[in-house]
C-alpha cells in the first residue's frame, strides 16, 4: 500500500462495494493514490502525463466492469492497486507495440481490443460495439437528460431526491427519466423488436 | 421501437434487483419463454451500462482537474522531497493567495475573534502530482486535509515531519491544519518554523496564518507585526480594519 497505514482484507472488500455502487469519493481516493505511480511509471517509459491520463482512466474503467461484472475479487491487502498497475502497463505496452505510436502523428490513442479477461474476444467485441453504439448515443442526448440519466443510474439519487434538487414533483422526474430512456435507446439501438 | 413506461420500469425494477417474490418469479418465467423479452432486457442493461460509464469519465475527468490541473489548466508539478520549490510553485501560489483572500466586510467590526471568524479559510491545498513513492504519505494526508480531516492528515504529517523536520512544506500545512483544528498555540510553533525559510513559496502565506494565529490568540500587536510582512491578499485590508479598532 502506499503509507504507512496498511488496509486490511475487509479494506479491500468495502472499497470493492463502494465501486459497485458508483461511490464517487471512492473513485477520487483510487484516483489521486493511484495516478502519481502510474504517470511516473509511463512518463519513464517514453509516455508524458497526458498519455498516462488516458491509460490510468481506461485502467480505471477496466477495474470499475470487471468488479461490476464479478470477474475481480480481492485476494490480497494490494490487490486493487496491483491490477490498476498491471492493466495500466499492459495497455500501455500495448499502445508502444500499436501502429498509432509508431507512426506517431496524433496525440489522442485510439485503444481497442484491449482484453483484461478471459471473456472470448466475439462476445466481447459485440458486446463492446453495441455498449460503444450506445455511449455515443449518451453523449447526442440533451444536458437535462444526460444530468437525469447521470443522476439516477450512475450517482445512484433516488427520484425523490433529483426531484428535490430539480425543483420538479417526482412524478414528473420519473415521466421525464422514461422519455430520456426512450431517446437513448431510439439513438442506440437498431430498430428491432416491438414491445 | 416504443416500449411502455410500465414494461421499462419493471424492466429497470428487475435488473435493479427491486423485483421480489411471485413479481420475480413471474418475470422470469416470461423471460424464458420470450425472446423479445431477453432482447429488450439486454439492451437496457447496455444502456444503463454505457450511462454509466459515460458518468464515470466524466467523473474522472472532474477528479483529474481538481487534483492534478488545478490553474490554468496546466499541471503543475510540485515535488516536495526533491528540490526547494521555487519560482515555480510561486503562481500556483498566487492561486491559492487568490482563493484564500477576497472576503469584503462593509462593517467596522471590533471584535479580534469575529474578524478573525471572517478572515480565516483554510488554505485550499495543493494540487500535486508526484513522481516518488515518498510523497504518496504527504498526499494521501493532503486529500484527508481538504475533506476537512484536520485532524487525520495533521496525524500523516507530523509522522513525516520526523524525517524531515525543516521541510517548509509541511510545516506550513501542520500549522495551517492546527490552525483549523482551532489549536492556535500549535499553529504558531509550525507556522514559525515555516516563515524561517526566507525562500519558500510559502512564506506569505505561513507569515499571514501566523498573524491570524496571534489574532486569535488576541494578541493585535502581533497580529499586525506579521500580517505586515505578507503580501496575501487580505492581509493589508485585515490590518487596515485591526489598526481602526
Amino acid at each position: 500500500m502506499l503509507s504507512s497505514t496498511q488496509p486490511k482484507d475487509d479494506y479491500q472488500q468495502d472499497i470493492i462495494q463502494a465501486i459497485k455502487e458508483n461511490d464517487a469519493k471512492v473513485f477520487e481516493r483510487l484516483y489521486v493514490e493511484n495516478f502519481p505511480k502510474i504517470a511516473s511509471y509511463i512518463r519513464k517509459n517514453n509516455g508524458n502525463t497526458t498519455k498516462a491520463k488516458d491509460i490510468f482512466q481506461e485502467a480505471m474503467i477496466a477495474l470499475w466492469k470487471a468488479v461490476k461484472t464479478e470477474k475481480f475479487t480481492a485476494t490480497n491487502p494490494t490487490a486493487i492497486q496491483g491490477y490498476l498497475y498491471t492493466i495500466a502497463k499492459n495497455k500501455w505496452t500495448d499502445y508502444l507495440r500499436s501502429s498509432t505510436y509508431k507512426k506517431e502523428s496524433s496525440t489522442s490513442i485510439v485503444m481497442t481490443n484491449v482484453s483484461d479477461d478471459d471473456v472470448s474476444i466475439d462476445d466481447e467485441e459485440i458486446y463492446e460495439s453495441q455498449l460503444k453504439k450506445a455511449k455515443d448515443a449518451f453523449a447526442q442526448l440533451g444536458d437535462d437528460c444526460r444530468k437525469l440519466l447521470s443522476r439516477f443510474y450512475f450517482k445512484r439519487q433516488s427520484l425523490q431526491d433529483i426531484a428535490i434538487d430539480v425543483g420538479l414533483d417526482a412524478a414528473s422526474v420519473r415521466n421525464k427519466k422514461y422519455r430520456c430512456m426512450q431517446r437513448l435507446r431510439a439513438l442506440a439501438i437498431p430498430q428491432k423488436s416491438e414491445l | 421501437m416504443n416500449m411502455s413506461q410500465e414494461l421499462y420500469e419493471r424492466i429497470e425494477r428487475y435488473l435493479l434487483g427491486q423485483l421480489e417474490g411471485v413479481e420475480k418469479d413471474q418475470f422470469e418465467s416470461e423471460l424464458a419463454i420470450s425472446e423479445a423479452l431477453r432482447n429488450a432486457v439486454e439492451e437496457q442493461k447496455i444502456v444503463i451500462q454505457a450511462i454509466e460509464e459515460a458518468s464515470l469519465r466524466e467523473t474522472m475527468q472532474e477528479i483529474h482537474s481538481r487534483a492534478f490541473d488545478e490553474g490554468n489548466g496546466k499541471e503543475k508539478v510540485y515535488s516536495l522531497w526533491q528540490k526547494p520549490i521555487l519560482k515555480y510553485g510561486i503562481a500556483a501560489s498566487l492561486g491559492i493567495l487568490f482563493l484564500v483572500g477576497g472576503y469584503t466586510l462593509s462593517r467596522k467590526r471590533t471584535n479580534n475573534q469575529d474578524l478573525y471568524a471572517s478572515y480565516f479559510r483554510p488554505d485550499p491545498g495543493l494540487p500535486t502530482t508526484m513522481s516518488t513513492t515518498q510523497d504518496f504519505g504527504f498526499y494521501e494526508a493532503m486529500v484527508t486535509y481538504k475533506q476537512g480531516n484536520y485532524k487525520q492528515a495533521l496525524e500523516k504529517w507530523e509522522g513525516l515531519l520526523k524525517t524531515k523536520p525543516n521541510n517548509d512544506t509541511l510545516n506550513y500545512f501542520i500549522g495551517v491544519a492546527h490552525l483549523a483544528n482551532e489549536e492556535d498555540a500549535e499553529a504558531i510553533t509550525f507556522l514559525q518554523w515555516a516563515t524561517a525559510h526566507e525562500k519558500s513559496v510559502f512564506l506569505s502565506d505561513a507569515f499571514y496564518y501566523l498573524g491570524l494565529a496571534y489574532l486569535k490568540q488576541d494578541n493585535t500587536k502581533k497580529a499586525i507585526y506579521f500580517l505586515e510582512k505578507s503580501e496575501h491578499k487580505s492581509s493589508e485590508k485585515l490590518i487596515n480594519e485591526l489598526k481602526e479598532k
